[in-house]
């Protein structure tokens, strides 16, 4: 009972046990080492509900070290309830790091559903929050016959889902989620990111995590390495347009960039505005504008 | 001088009837020659086991005794009562035809491909197949508007006709006849018998059964006269 | 002729098995439940040849063990004995491997999936095994094209279509549901699943079974004629007697879990020699 009421310093550096983060790690050594392949872990009870990105948090807490600068992200912003609420129990468990909203400056970044459109480094490892780690599940019910399945990289049902996709609507409507090879052989679920965000997984200079916590799983993407989402020969994977209804390339409303994925809003009277959903990416692009127009002619 | 195609050494078929556990003889001590470009005829009457020679040699009957040694296209002897199962298959395909009263048939395949069918399994071409069997139906008078459809619904003198046309269209080295003009018209049957004739003169070896004397008479180069096996019908127990 | 399936003392037993399993049980103990150990001997002894293009039919009641046999050659079920090689010819060799026999039984998971997906085709009497009732007509003979790892997506389709329409499934029905199908068109959909990647070597279980009249013939008709066009060997499984005639070349009885006749098909129906086979083909006439 004391200890509740001592606050941080009761806990363990990250939270987390040192056992628990060695176990994590070696997890993720695992999941790098396989690339691709699911790594069961023992997800450990965290103080938020699963779901609300435990898998993803367990993973920064086992990596974070003393000089982390660490950057927490929902659906691309740093400002969102979810971040916001990550961020501070991340600052109150680990002592002496600093946090950031910058891409640019920081280490570790944990995310839920984009990844940055800055590209990444070799320095930097990006952890993305995943609800449902296997690409199967919506074709086999079984996960013993799942494993199967990913062991003999037989996916040809996911591929009759994309076929039966192209026969109704004349194109791959998979807007999520988009079932990617890795190393060609292992398919995951690269986590609800958009297909915007699905060739930044391709030879990444940055490490690529995925952490489930409900389904206790972790997988990597490692650095450099093959990512293929999953495609017919004659009709190639392709990342959202953003064309108006004249075939225009949306900008932001916001900072007028034509070269980032768009949230769309919808306001009271109907009218529809575009603007990026990287609010760090954003943030630069108008701070650029702006050092333009202060420039002296 | 040439050996014959087929020798048939004391062959004898006998039945066993578990259900009734009978032996019941069929055929007895047949011994007879069949050559090439020769007709044999086998008669004796009805009981004497002729179909049962015909079946025995085709292998829908296992044989009891004795040896049918059939000699192939390749000069090598070979005993049909002791011959591998796909061996006897090869041999109907390449080599041995055998035209009874029954036809089996496939409801939806046309006249002319039943025919053809026996060219089909040689590899030969769809078009000249079937131009080959529309030339024999014609010779045998069958009506050009029956070769598109399946010989299913067809009479009984009809069926004979497209039975022979399969028995004669790949011209097989050696042809079993089981009465094949039997339901025919004495005109039809005319046509038939000259077919037979033409045949044996480009070779091929016959064994026969004729409903008609006169026929027996007028094709046959050999007669064999069978005669019904010996009342052996004995109660197995009674041996045992 | 070449060979194309070698068959060798197939057995299956469910159960725990005891040394008292083989002598209590056949045709001769008029049983294939082991009365020691309560094990079923669903095969045992199971030997034949398939040769390259020959249709052999394996007929006999329910409970004879004759689906067993093409369930484990299909790797369904894991047989408890013996051996099945699979004579593929060297111009089908998978990429790298220039090893045309193929040890069925000896061969890991993923070698025995190539060769179902690649070399083999089932056609099953339920439907449901053999199609998925969630995807298309032509999304089921997709997925077989895929797993053979044809990746072209107009490709596919063509192929679908043109299977679909081999078998005379109504084109304008591709895309739709197998489980709206009637039962004949389930099978032709099968077949032409089974098809998709023009494999030497076909299993049929029962194909006909529960169907009208009139559509057994056309299907019948269509199996023969493909077995013309395509030079397939084929096992058919059945206990019609007029399937076994029209279908096959020779034929094997089997009656609880073991062999008791094998011949020619027109000498098993119109000579058999077993007592049981005798019985079998007198009832049917």
């Amino acid at each position: 009972m004391n200890a509740m009421n001592h606050t941080t310093t009761a806990y363990n550096f990250g939270f987390l046990d040192e056992y628990a983060k060695k176990e994590v790690r070696r997890a993720i050594l695992k999941a790098i080492a396989i690339p691709g392949y699911q790594v069961p872990y023992a997800s450990r009870e965290m103080p938020m509900g699963r779901g609300f990105g435990t898998g993803g948090l367990q993973l920064t807490l086992s990596l974070i070290g003393p000089d982390e600068v660490v950057k927490i992200i929902d659906q691309g912003s740093d400002d969102s309830v979810n971040a916001v609420n990550l961020r501070q129990f991340i600052e109150m468990t680990c002592p002496g790091i600093s946090t950031t909203t910058r891409t640019t400056e920081c280490t570790l970044i944990q995310s839920r559903h984009r990844i940055p459109e800055r590209p990444l480094t070799a320095t930097q490892i990006i952890i993305l929050q995943v609800p449902y780690p296997d690409p199967l599940v919506v074709v086999e019910p079984s996960e013993d016959k799942r494993k199967t399945m990913h062991g003999e990289a037989d996916y040809s049902r996911l591929l009759v889902k994309l076929y039966e996709d192209i026969v109704k609507f004349d194109e791959i409507t998979i807007s999520h989620r988009y079932p990617t090879r890795i190393n060609g052989h292992y398919v995951i679920d690269p986590s609800p990111i958009p297909r915007w965000d699905v060739p930044k997984l391709h030879d990444s200079a940055a490490l690529i995590l995925f952490g489930a916590g409900r389904e206790k799983k972790i997988y990597a993407v490692p650095p450099h390495t093959k990512a293929e989402p999953l495609a017919f020969s004659d009709v190639p994977f392709r990342v959202e347009d953003f064309r108006d209804a004249a075939g225009q390339r949306r900008a932001c409303a916001r900072c007028g960039s034509k070269d980032s994925f768009l949230d769309e809003f919808v306001s009271d009277s109907g009218s529809k505005t575009y603007q990026c959903s990287d609010s760090d990416w954003c943030d630069g692009q108008l701070l650029r504008a702006a050092q333009a127009q202060g420039e002296p002619a | 001088m040439i050996p014959p195609i087929l020798q048939v050494e004391s062959y004898g078929k006998n039945f066993m009837l578990h259900e009734q556990n009978k032996l019941i003889p069929s055929s007895h001590n047949v011994s007879f020659t069949v050559r090439r470009g020769n007709l044999t005829a086998l008669i004796g009457p009805t009981g004497a086991g002729k179909s049962t020679v015909l079946k025995g040699i085709y292998r829908t009957y296992l044989p009891s005794a004795g040896r049918i040694l059939y000699r192939d296209a390749m000069g090598h002897e070979l005993d049909l009562a002791l011959a591998s199962e796909h061996q006897i298959l090869e041999l109907r395909r390449c080599e041995i035809g055998f035209v009874t009263q029954f036809l089996h048939c496939l409801p939806r395949q046309a006249t002319l491909d039943v025919v053809a069918q026996p060219l089909f399994g040689f590899g030969v071409a769809r078009t000249e197949a079937r131009q080959r069997a529309a030339e024999l139906l014609s010779a045998m008078k069958l009506p050009e508007r029956l070769w598109s459809v399946s010989p299913a619904t067809f009479s009984g003198g009809e069926r004979q006709r497209v039975n022979l046309a399969r028995g004669f269209i790949a011209k097989p080295r050696l042809l079993l006849l089981d009465e094949p003009t039997a339901s025919l018209d004495p005109t039809t049957a005319e046509c038939v018998l000259d077919l037979i004739e033409e045949l044996k003169a480009e070779g091929t070896a016959m064994l026969a059964i004729f409903h008609h004397p006169e026929t027996t008479r007028r094709l046959a180069d050999q007669v064999v006269e069978l005669a019904p096996p010996p009342a052996v019908e004995e109660r197995l127990k009674e041996l045992a | 002729m070449n060979k194309i399936l070698e068959v060798r003392n197939l057995s299956k037993i469910y159960g725990p098995g005891c040394p008292q399993c083989l002598d209590s049980t056949g045709p001769e103990s008029d049983t294939n439940l082991c009365p020691h150990c309560r094990s079923v001997v669903a095969i045992h002894g199971v030997s034949f040849d398939l040769f390259e293009g020959e249709i052999l039919g394996v007929m006999g009641e329910s409970g004879s063990g004759k689906s067993t046999v093409v369930k484990a050659l299909y790797f369904d079920q894991a047989p408890s004995g013996g051996e099945a090689i699979f004579y593929d010819s060297p111009a089908n060799a998978p990429e790298g491997k220039h090893d045309k026999q193929h040890n069925l039984f000896a061969l890991n998971s993923a070698q025995q999936r190539w060769l179902r997906n690649h070399r083999f085709g089932m056609v099953y009497q339920n439907p449901n095994l053999g199609l998925n009732f969630n995807i298309s007509a032509g999304g089921n003979i997709a997925e077989r094209l895929l797993m053979s790892d044809l990746m072209d997506y107009g490709a596919i389709r063509e192929r679908a279509k043109a299977l679909l329409e081999r078998t005379e499934v109504l084109l304008s029905r591709v895309d739709d549901l197998p489980k709206d199908f009637s039962g004949g068109m389930q099978q032709r959909v099968q077949i032409a699943k089974a098809l998709a990647t023009q494999p030497p070597l076909l299993f049929l279980d029962e194909v006909t079974t529960g169907l009208d009249l009139s559509v057994q013939a056309r299907i019948l008709d269509l199996i023969l004629e493909i077995q013309q066009e395509l030079k397939t060997a084929m096992v058919v499984v059945t206990h019609d007697l007029g399937v076994i005639r029209l279908l096959t070349g020779r034929a094997i009885v089997m009656k609880y879990g073991r062999v008791i006749e094998t011949g020619l098909t027109d000498q098993i129906l119109e000579d058999p020699q077993h007592a049981y086979t005798q019985r079998l083909v007198a009832s049917a006439l």
